[in-house]
C-alpha cells in the first residue's frame, strides 16, 4: 500500500512536533488517565509511553493548560502520581475534543493541501485546475502547480493519470479498480491510526475545528468518508460485525478494517453503477480463486443488508480480498506476545477455577488473536464496544471475576488498566473454552440386550468414530436405572427400546452407520447443531461428504408392500408406523405429518400416485430416515392433478441438510418412470431393494 | 437474481425443487445469461420476509401464496424437470431481459 505520511516529497516544511500541541504521545497520555480512577505514578507512565520520566512531566505541563481550556483538572498528588478529575464530562465528549486537537489538525501544510487536492479529484465533482486550488487552498500559483505535481507523480504509481483539457480543466483517467485501491488506501490511514473509528463514532462528525481558519484535516477525512460510502449510518459498524460473523473472525481483528473499507466502497460504487468489468477469461480465473465460495456467501448477505445486486466479477474481487484477508492472519499468528498472553491468561485462569488446564492451541490462537491490537486499542483508547457487557456480568459471574483477576497478566504485560468492556470479552473466551472442554469428553453409558458380545462391537465402532466419548460402562436393560443412578452419565445409547422417559437416550443398532453416528454426534454436543430446521431452512447447502444415501435409509425393513388403507389419514399413519418400528421416530412425529398436511394441504404429493409425508424436525425425529410403502388400493389426498396415490415416501429429517443426498436421489428416482413401474409391478421387497440400490451409487463404500 | 422455492417446512419438496432448479441452470449454463442466479429454499411462514424474483412452489401453496407481489411458478408435478422448465424458462427469460 501507498502511504501518503510516509512520502517524504509530500511531507515537508514543519514536523508535527513543532507544530502541534498535543502530540500523540500526550494524546495517549490523556487516554491512559482517562482510564484510570487512581492516581498513576509518573514513573509507570513513563514505562508505558516508553519515555523519560523527565518528558512526563513537560508533557504534564503541556497537557494541563489544555486540561483547563476543556474544563478538566489534572491533579497532581505528591507521592502517589497524577489523576485527571474529569469534572463531570463524559469519556465520549472529552474523546471527541482529544480527536479535534490531535496531531491531525496539524499535520505538515503541503501533504493535507495535497492529499484535499487528491479527493477533490476523486471526487470528480467540481473541475480542478491551479486557480481553483489557489482560492481554495489560499496559496500561490506557483504552489498549487507544485501541489498538483506531486499529485500526479503519487497517483502515477496507481497507473491513473491527470488529464487537461482545452480549457485547462484536471480531471482523473482512472478505472474503477485503480479508483477504489485509492480511496481504500487514503481511508486506511485513518483507519490503521484510529481516528476514522473515533470520528464516526462521534457524534458531530462534521464538527470543525474554528481555530482553523483555511483548511482542516477533517475536510479530507470528510471527503474520503463520503467517497468511500462509510459516511451513511452505521454503516462501518454494520458491516464490520457482518463480515465477522461471516468469516469467524472476531470484530477487533486488524485486517478487518481494510476489508471493511473495500466492501463499503464496493457497495456504495455499486448502487451508483459503477462496477469493476471482467472478461470472461479472468472472470473464470476469480471463481477458482481460494475465497470465492465464501465470497459468494458474504455477497449474498451484502445484497440483501444493503439491497444491492452485485455483479459476478464484484463478488471475485471480494474474493481476492478474503483470501489476502486470510493470509494476513496466518501470518499474524506467528507472533509470539500475544500468544503469551493468552496462554499465561488461561494457565492463572485455570488455576483459580480449580481445574485442570482448560485450553487447547486453538483456545490460544483464538484468544492471542483478540489480544494481539489490544496494545494498541487500550493506549488509543479504542475501546470495544460490549454490547453484551451487562449480560456477561449477570450470567457468567464466575467468569467474569475470573477474568478480571486473570487478566492481570494481560496488564501487566501491556502496562495498562483493562476496562470492564475488554475484561467481557476475556470472560466469553474462558467460558467458551470451559464449555468446549466440557462437551469434549462425554460419559455414555452402553445399553445392550444381547449380552457382552455386542456391547464390545458397539464400543469399539463408537470409540472410532467419537474418540471423545468416555463409555463409563456397559449394562443390560435390567441394569440401566441402577447404574443411572450411582454413575454421572451424560448420554444413553441403547440397542434395544428402553422403557426409560429420559431424553438423554439415543437408539443404534449394533454396527451404527454413518446417519446413526451423526446423530449421536449431534445429539451430544459433540458437532455444531445445525440451525434451527424451522426458522433458517436456507443453510440447506450441497454437500457431499457422509451424509446418508437413499439405499442406506431404504433398507429392508424400511419397505413394505400392499399396506391397507381406507384413506390418506390411514395410508400416511401405516408408512409412519414402520418408521416407528424401526426405532427411527416416535409415535407423535406420525400425528405431526397428518396434521400438516391438514394444516398445509396436499402439497406433499409430488408427483403423480406419489406422497412423501413429513413433518419439522422435533426430539420425536431420532434419527434421519424415511420409508416406501405400496398401498393395496390407491388413496386420494387431495390432490386433483396427482390423485390417486399408491406410493408413500414418509420422511423424518434432524435439520436441513441430512436428508438432502437421499432426496436427490430420490427425487430422481421419481423422475423415472420406468423404475416406478418396477416397484408398482415388484413382487418382493428385494425387487424394490434392486431398484433402490440404483440410485445410491456411493452407498457400496 | 434470486429464486425463492417454497413449501410447508421449508426443508422437503422445496428442498427437492431447489436442487431441480439447481441442476437445470447448471446444465444449462446459456439460460443465465452469465447473471449470477442463487436459489433457496424457504417455508411458508418466513418467506414472507424473503427477497425474491421469482417464487417456485407446488400449486397445492396458491392459497397462501397469492398477494406476494412476486413472480411465481406453480407446479403440479413437482418432479418433472419437463413441467419446470415450460414454467419456469419464460418467467426467467422476462426477468433477465426486464
Amino acid at each position: 500500500m501507498l502511504r501518503w505520511n510516509g512520502d517524504p516529497a509530500l511531507v515537508s516544511g514543519a514536523t508535527r512536533e513543532e507544530c502541534s500541541i498535543l502530540n500523540e504521545r500526550r494524546q495517549a497520555l490523556i487516554r491512559i488517565l482517562l482510564e484510570s480512577h487512581q492516581p498513576i505514578t509518573i514513573r509507570h507512565l513513563a514505562t508505558v509511553l516508553k519515555t523519560s520520566s523527565r518528558t512526563i512531566r513537560y508533557d504534564l505541563g503541556q497537557i494541563n493548560d489544555w486540561c483547563a481550556d476543556n474544563g478538566l483538572n489534572l491533579i497532581r498528588k505528591p507521592h502517589s502520581g497524577v489523576l485527571l478529575d474529569q469534572r463531570g464530562l463524559s469519556r465520549d465528549d472529552i474523546l471527541r475534543r482529544l480527536v479535534l486537537a490531535g496531531p491531525s489538525e496539524f499535520v505538515a501544510r503541503p501533504a493535507e493541501r495535497q492529499r484535499l487536492t487528491v479527493s477533490w479529484l476523486l471526487a470528480g465533482a467540481e473541475a480542478i485546475c491551479p486557480e481553483s486550488l489557489q482560492t481554495r487552498l489560499g496559496v500561490s500559483h506557483s504552489t498549487a502547480v507544485n501541489d498538483l505535481r506531486t499529485v500526479e507523480n503519487w497517483l502515477g504509481r496507481y497507473g491513473i493519470s491527470l488529464r487537461r483539457d482545452a480549457a485547462g480543466a484536471i480531471t482523473l483517467q482512472s478505472t474503477e479498480r485503480q479508483w477504489r485501491q485509492v480511496v481504500a488506501d487514503l481511508v486506511a490511514e485513518y483507519t490503521e491510526g484510529g481516528q476514522l473509528l473515533t470520528r464516526l463514532r462521534t457524534t458531530s462528525a462534521t464538527e470543525r475545528n474554528p481555530s482553523h481558519d483555511v483548511v482542516d484535516e477533517s475536510e479530507s477525512l470528510r471527503t474520503m468518508i463520503q467517497l468511500s460510502g462509510l459516511d451513511a449510518a452505521n454503516r462501518l459498524q454494520t458491516l464490520t460485525e457482518m463480515v465477522s460473523e461471516h468469516l469467524g473472525v472476531p470484530p477487533t481483528e486488524p485486517a478487518l478494517p481494510n476489508l471493511v473499507v473495500h466492501l463499503a466502497i464496493a457497495v456504495s460504487r455499486v448502487r451508483q453503477g459503477k462496477t469493476i468489468p471482467a472478461s470472461a477469461a479472468h472472470l473464470e480465473e476469480l471463481r477458482s480463486a481460494a475465497g470465492y465460495s465464501t465470497a459468494e456467501r458474504l455477497a449474498e448477505a451484502l445484497e440483501q443488508a444493503f439491497q444491492v445486486r452485485l455483479p459476478e466479477p464484484e463478488v471475485g474481487y471480494l474474493g481476492l480480498h478474503l483470501a489476502s484477508l486470510a493470509q494476513k492472519r496466518q501470518a499474524d499468528d506467528e507472533d509470539g506476545e500475544s500468544r503469551v498472553m493468552a496462554r499465561d491468561f488461561y494457565r492463572l485462569a485455570s488455576s483459580l477455577l480449580g481445574a485442570g488446564p482448560l485450553m487447547d492451541e486453538d483456545d490460544i490462537l483464538a484468544l492471542a488473536l483478540h489480544l494481539k491490537p489490544i496494545r494498541h486499542r487500550l493506549s488509543e483508547g479504542l475501546f470495544l464496544r460490549n454490547p453484551l457487557l451487562n449480560e456477561i456480568k449477570q450470567k457468567l459471574p464466575k467468569f467474569f471475576e475470573v477474568a478480571s483477576k486473570a487478566g492481570k497478566v494481560v496488564e501487566s504485560r501491556v502496562g495498562l488498566r483493562l476496562p470492564e468492556e475488554e475484561i467481557g470479552y476475556l470472560a466469553i473466551h474462558l467460558g467458551a473454552a470451559v464449555e468446549k472442554k466440557k462437551l469434549s469428553r462425554r460419559r455414555v453409558l452402553l445399553v445392550c440386550g444381547s449380552g457382552i458380545g455386542t456391547a464390545n462391537l458397539l464400543a469399539a465402532s463408537l470409540s472410532k468414530y467419537m474418540p471423545d466419548v468416555e463409555i463409563v460402562g456397559t449394562v443390560s436393560p435390567v441394569g440401566v436405572e441402577d447404574a443411572l443412578s450411582h454413575l454421572r452419565v451424560d448420554h444413553v445409547i441403547s440397542t434395544i427400546r428402553l422403557d426409560l422417559q429420559d431424553m438423554r437416550v439415543s437408539y443404534v443398532s449394533g454396527i451404527p452407520d454413518q446417519a446413526e453416528i451423526q446423530l449421536i454426534k449431534k445429539r451430544l454436543g459433540l458437532e455444531q447443531e445445525a440451525a434451527p430446521a424451522l426458522a433458517g431452512a436456507k443453510g440447506a447447502r450441497i454437500a457431499g461428504g457422509n451424509l446418508p444415501v437413499l439405499s442406506d435409509l431404504l433398507t429392508k425393513n424400511h419397505i413394505a408392500l400392499d399396506v391397507p388403507a381406507m384413506n390418506w389419514q390411514e395410508a400416511v399413519t401405516a408408512a409412519g408406523d414402520v418408521l416407528v418400528r424401526a426405532g427411527d421416530v416416535d409415535s407423535a412425529y406420525v400425528q405431526s405429518m397428518v396434521q400438516a398436511i391438514e394444516q398445509l394441504g396436499p402439497y406433499v404429493v409430488v408427483a403423480p400416485g406419489c406422497a412423501m409425508p413429513h413433518a419439522r424436525p422435533t426430539a420425536a425425529v431420532r434419527r434421519v430416515s424415511m420409508s416406501l410403502i405400496r398401498l393395496r388400493e390407491p388413496v386420494r389426498f387431495g390432490n386433483e392433478e396427482n390423485d390417486p396415490v399408491d406410493l408413500v415416501f414418509p420422511l423424518a429429517a434432524v435439520d436441513t441438510n441430512t436428508h438432502l443426498k437421499a432426496l436427490s436421489q430420490l427425487t430422481k428416482l421419481l423422475q423415472n418412470e420406468a423404475d416406478l413401474k418396477r416397484i408398482r409391478t415388484a413382487r418382493s421387497v428385494d425387487e424394490v431393494l434392486d431398484v433402490v440400490q440404483r440410485y445410491s451409487p456411493d452407498s457400496e463404500e | 437474481m434470486r429464486i425463492v422455492t417454497v413449501c410447508g417446512m421449508g426443508f422437503g419438496t422445496s428442498l427437492m425443487l431447489k436442487m431441480q432448479i439447481e441442476d437445470l441452470l447448471k446444465t444449462s449454463p446459456e439460460l443465465t445469461k452469465g447473471v449470477r442466479i442463487e436459489v433457496a429454499a424457504w417455508d411458508i411462514g418466513s418467506v414472507k420476509g424473503q427477497q425474491a424474483d421469482i417464487i417456485v412452489a407446488s400449486t397445492d401453496m396458491k392459497a397462501q401464496l397469492t398477494g406476494t407481489g412476486v413472480d411465481t411458478v406453480f407446479l403440479v408435478n413437482l418432479v418433472s424437470s419437463r413441467e419446470l422448465k415450460e414454467k419456469l424458462l419464460p418467467v426467467l427469460q422476462t426477468k433477465l431481459q426486464g
